[in-house]
């Protein structure tokens, strides 16, 4: 056995032959570095892939390749530029300063008319002299001018439903509210969409993202061929302990679903051009929020008569058992967290929720969903931190039955929800998205939204399940509003 | 049939050269990218100019040689452009306009879809942390799982340079996977 140099132990490493060499066992037993060095290696080999790249092109990458290929235009090399974009606007550029050199050369009487493909085609950038003549100065765009692609407002929504919850919920919310296009310059009434939209974190930017999110579907929706315009309410998905808000109802973070069914579409209904009706109002589940849009359809069957859930991923065939919240390390972190809330005020609470703690609450995914979850749907009868129960109270031992059934509430006991909830199911209008090829679980199976269509259809509820995989902004133009305003105009 | 073949026939009809190069690369690049990008539109761009870059120079590729790795030269230097007029376009808007905040929404939404990049989230931040002269070996080898001779091809550059960038780059990100052990909280969650 030889010694190895620094230089050739990190060559074994990057080999992966380091567990056939004992000179490199022995190098690694001795040298800190190294060791370090390979156990980086070694880490970044398993977590640093990508995985969601794109397997093959799209559509229309395929045809601009192909077509760059040489074998799509079927046009002299010479000649491509002069049929791309730049080769049109070149050719406008030499066009115009062509016929501006002659305008100066010549009296305007005198002056060479433009052939009739030009001045069609360079009308838009042009002044004809006549009218520029007579035009009146520009005046500023005045305020309350409608903009083409609608806008929205930030508006503060009265909550009494929140009135007596133990995290400082405020009782009254901020929500996005979107007005479509025609809103500013007709009395037109529209119909309502609730979306409850997924999100990481709050900040005043990725509220706004809300609004950004619901004009941008309302246009694509429009651009499709859609002509029901609509007004679309976002409310704020994190709670005042910022981890993510299910709407459910609970003595900790308040009676979300009331302030969902009756206060918000109150407020909305009295102070904007709504069409009040139950036909006429839809809800919308994003991700981890897609339970809590049905939830609250199932509750208020007369305010709500279509729901439109995107990846319910997190609904499970398994129920929760065999669910990450209770993994030995999340029991041991989870635990760990419980008892550090404990011993915390509310305001500490939610600072340390909101910041993060590198060492005991990194703002990971799944121990974030677990806490949000736990609070959501197991909150604990005290006042104070850590507001939720865990059915573990260390790695090994069985579960509490009783807070066991409190985390089964939700994404667990699909088939006895149904059953309990027959009649408002079947008043519904619903529709379902599964995610296309996803490989890697979010939080229980990439079966959920399948598995959820199964078990409605096994009960004899009829629902739309289509597959798909766009990002939520494209989801919304192409799939969900479409899906509303046929409902809509049923109803 | 593999690219090789179109290229080695010499007179082989382009559009079928460039279907195969498609199907047997076009994931690797856009991988590449996204790696490089951590944007899913802009890498959707770099792919697509790649390839429409390589078909324009394919003369200038060596049949026989690494072909994956010649893409991923033109990909690399294409990410590299893109990078650089970001950084110029920020430096701009910081001069104008005061400082804006990078466009998060599509990003969000591409991390509810895909947890194990949230997952990743510290992670990538410290290798995006490090400068380009050390993340770039970084992300070819452990991203897209490039040999270090194929590093060393992408980025002309020795196969001992990449050896001592590597080298330079995990200890800097040893000390920051030492710090939290949130990565490995969630590995664990999902090898429970």
């Amino acid at each position: 056995m030889t010694s190895l140099t620094h230089e050739q132990a990190r060559e074994y490493i990057q080999q992966g032959q380091h567990e056939d060499l004992p000179a490199l066992r022995q190098h690694l037993a001795t040298c800190d570095e190294c060791r370090a060095y390979a156990t980086t290696h070694a880490y970044l080999l398993q977590e640093l892939p990508v995985r969601n790249a794109r397997a093959h092109p799209t559509i229309e990458q395929r045809a601009a390749i192909l077509a760059s290929a040489g074998n799509g235009l079927g046009l002299p090399r010479f000649w491509r530029p002069l049929v791309s974009a730049g080769g049109v606007a070149a050719m406008i550029f030499l066009a115009t300063a062509f016929w501006l050199v002659m305008s100066a050369a010549y009296p305007s009487a005198a002056r060479p008319p433009l052939p009739g493909p030009w001045a069609t085609l360079l009308a838009p950038v042009l002044p004809s002299p006549t009218a520029h003549a007579t035009q009146p100065a520009p005046t500023p765009t005045p305020a309350g001018t409608p903009d083409p692609r609608g806008r929205y407002v930030i508006d503060n929504v009265p909550a009494p439903s929140l009135a007596g919850n133990l995290i400082g919920e405020p009782l009254e919310q901020q929500v996005i509210v979107y007005l479509p296009p025609s809103y500013d310059t007709s009395d037109k009434r529209y119909p309502v969409v609730y979306a409850l939209f997924y999100t990481f974190n709050r900040d005043e930017f990725q509220f706004n993202e809300f609004g950004t999110l619901a004009r941008s579907g309302m246009n694509i929706a429009l651009k499709n061929g859609m002509t029901q315009e609509m007004i679309l309410v976002v409310p704020d998905s994190i709670n005042a302990l910022n981890l993510l808000n299910h709407f459910v109802s609970s003595p900790v973070v308040g009676d979300w679903e009331s302030f969902l069914g009756r206060d918000l579409v109150a407020h909305i209904d009295a102070n904007y051009r709504t069409l009040p009706e139950v036909g006429s109002r839809g809800l919308l589940g994003q991700s981890h929020l897609a339970p809590a849009a049905l939830a609250t359809a199932e509750r208020y069957p007369d305010v709500f008569s279509a729901v439109y859930l995107s990846e319910p991923w997190v609904i499970s065939p398994a129920g929760i058992e065999q669910s990450p919240f209770f993994s030995a390390v999340a029991r041991i972190k989870v635990l760990e967290l419980q008892e550090r809330l404990a011993s915390l005020t509310l305001q500490e609470a939610r600072k340390l929720l909101a910041d993060g703690d590198t060492n005991l609450f990194p703002r990971q995914a799944v121990l974030w969903w677990t806490v949000s979850y736990g609070v959501a749907y197991a909150p604990t009868d005290g006042a104070t931190p850590p507001y939720f129960k865990y059915p573990f109270s260390g790695t090994d031992g069985p579960a509490d039955p009783e807070i066991w059934q409190m985390w089964e509430r939700s994404l667990g006991q699909v088939p006895e929800r149904i059953q309990a909830n027959l009649y408002a199911l079947r008043a519904l209008d619903i529709a379902i998205s599964h995610p296309e090829g996803v490989s890697e679980p979010a939080l229980l199976t990439p079966d959920g939204p399948s598995y959820l269509s199964e078990q409605l259809t096994a009960a004899g509820i009829s629902h739309r399940y289509h597959v798909q995989d766009k990002a939520i902004l494209v989801e919304v133009g192409e799939d969900a509003l479409p899906f509303f305003a046929e409902v809509f105009a049923d109803e | 049939l593999e690219p090789e073949h179109y290229l080695r026939a010499g007179s082989g009809d382009r559009q079928e050269l460039a279907e195969s190069l498609l199907d047997h690369y076009f994931a690797d690049i856009h991988r590449l990218a996204l790696s490089i990008l951590h944007d899913e539109d802009a890498a959707d761009d770099v792919a697509q100019d790649t390839f429409i870059v390589a078909l324009r120079q394919i003369g200038g590729y060596e049949p026989g040689t690494n072909l994956r790795a010649w893409l991923s030269t033109i990909a690399v230097n294409l990410c590299r452009d893109r990078l650089r007029r970001q950084r110029a376009r920020s430096r701009w808007n910081a001069l104008w306009g005061g400082a804006q905040r990078p466009p998060e929404g599509r990003a969000r939404d591409l991390e509810a879809r895909h947890v194990r990049r949230e997952a990743n989230a510290a992670l990538w931040q410290s290798v995006n942390a490090l400068d380009e002269k050390h993340r770039l070996p970084i992300v070819l080898r452990y991203a897209n799982g490039l040999s270090i001779r194929e590093v060393a091809d992408v980025l002309s550059i020795p196969e001992g340079t990449v050896h001592s960038r590597l080298h330079h780059a995990c200890k800097k990100l040893a000390t920051t996977l030492a710090a939290a052990d949130a990565e490995a909280l969630v590995l664990e969650l999902f090898n429970d």
